[in-house]
């Protein structure tokens, strides 16, 4: 297959750098035995390379002063220790998601081998307590309203006040709190 | 053309690994980071100084790139991909650093350049040819920084430095299907910029 220029230039980029797969530089090598226009742009590259990896030229340098000094440096740096706050973190983060899914397969796996039929029946909830309280008290309670007994006798000659009521029906406070209906 | 594999050692290491250091500095084993230190300083300090283009702002970020990934040690999720992470570090740096230019002398550094430049190539004995691989070096050095930041990582790392594309890939946070494309285009755009220098 033909390449285009940009796949040609491409190829002779990488041939260049000898990283080129077998099958393909084979392919360029072909195509450079008879396409004098790819060899002109092999040479330009070439030529490129070269001025590239000359331009400039790495000075002296005495490595082992430049160790020495980075030596005394790190003398004065804290040691490393491995990092393990962040893989923990992500342990426990994939461990989550993995008891999640689990949680989520166990709940809903029962609930499928249930093919036509409705959710399971509704549990029934029976709830002790303690039994409502029966008043020992009447819930009338009658109380004497009138003269006292040892003035009764004194009384007898006042009808108005006798024709008055005697008795008055006083209800007691329901458990509610609220009251009874007078009787 | 020599095929290059991707995940080939930038430079030799010897055993222990990366890992097996990182791993012992974790476990409170100070002189393990001496031989990171060693074994990453140079690609440490020669990606800094081609991002940066000056060797005393270079010094600095190398110094302050290794005591953070030192400090950041037990943040390292694979301590066997050190080397890219590192140099991610240094990039991060380099780039801010650019972009602040601030100026920090805290640690000296005069003493740690060494007596005579790098050793010249055979063209540049030719005083005329060294001037215009100067002037040329300097206009790329210029068209490289006009660069998008990933192109001009994926150029300075895998093409100039000869780190592996794990490795690049690693320090950029991308794919390795991802490092090729940034050299390219980085490689495209440099070819525009100095078409007429070429």
């Amino acid at each position: 297959m033909q390449m285009n220029r940009e796949e040609l230039e491409y190829a002779i980029s990488q041939y260049i750098d000898g990283i080129l797969p077998p099958l393909e530089r084979s392919a360029l090598e072909e195509r450079l035995a008879t396409d004098a226009e790819a060899r002109a742009i092999l040479g330009e590259y070439q030529q490129l390379n070269s001025a590239i990896k000359q331009s400039m030229p790495m000075p002296s340098i005495q490595w082992d002063r430049l160790a020495e000094q980075i030596g005394r440096a790190l003398d004065e740096e804290e040691a490393p220790t491995q990092n393990y706050k962040l893989h923990s973190a992500q342990w426990v983060r994939r461990l989550a998601i993995a008891a999640a899914i689990l949680l989520a397969v166990g709940v809903s796996i029962p609930m499928l081998r249930r093919p036509g039929t409705n959710p399971a029946p509704t549990g029934l909830a029976v709830i002790s307590g303690p039994a409502p309280e029966v008043s020992q008290v009447a819930s009338v309670e009658q109380i004497q309203i009138g003269p006292a007994p040892n003035i009764a006798s004194n009384w007898q000659n006042s009808e108005d006040i006798v024709a008055r009521p005697t008795i008055v029906l006083i209800d007691q406070v329901n458990s509610s709190g609220q009251d009874n209906d007078l009787y | 053309m020599e095929p290059r594999t991707s995940d080939e050692p930038s430079m030799s290491k010897p055993s222990p690994s990366d890992g097996a250091l990182v791993k012992r500095v974790l476990g409170g084993d100070r002189t393990a980071y001496d031989e990171l230190v060693q074994r990453h300083q140079r690609q440490a300090a020669a990606v800094s100084y081609r991002l940066l283009g000056n060797l005393h702002d270079a010094m600095e970020v190398t110094q302050d790139a290794m005591l953070k990934a030192y400090t950041s040690l037990g943040t390292l999720e694979k301590p066997e991909a050190f080397g890219g992470w590192l140099m991610r570090i240094v990039s991060n740096l380099s780039l801010n650093y650019r972009r602040s230019r601030k100026v920090r002398s805290q640690l000296p550094l005069d003493d740690l350049m060494g007596s005579s430049e790098s050793e010249p190539s055979e063209g540049e004995l030719d005083p005329a040819r060294t001037m215009a691989g100067k002037e040329l070096g300097a206009k790329i050095q210029q068209a490289l920084s006009e660069l998008p930041e990933k192109q001009r990582l994926a150029l300075v790392m895998f093409t100039i430095q000869e780190m592996s594309q794990k490795d690049v890939a690693e320090a950029l946070g991308c794919s390795v299907e991802a490092v090729k494309w940034h050299v390219f285009q980085g490689r495209k755009k440099l070819k525009e910029i100095l078409k007429d220098q070429m």
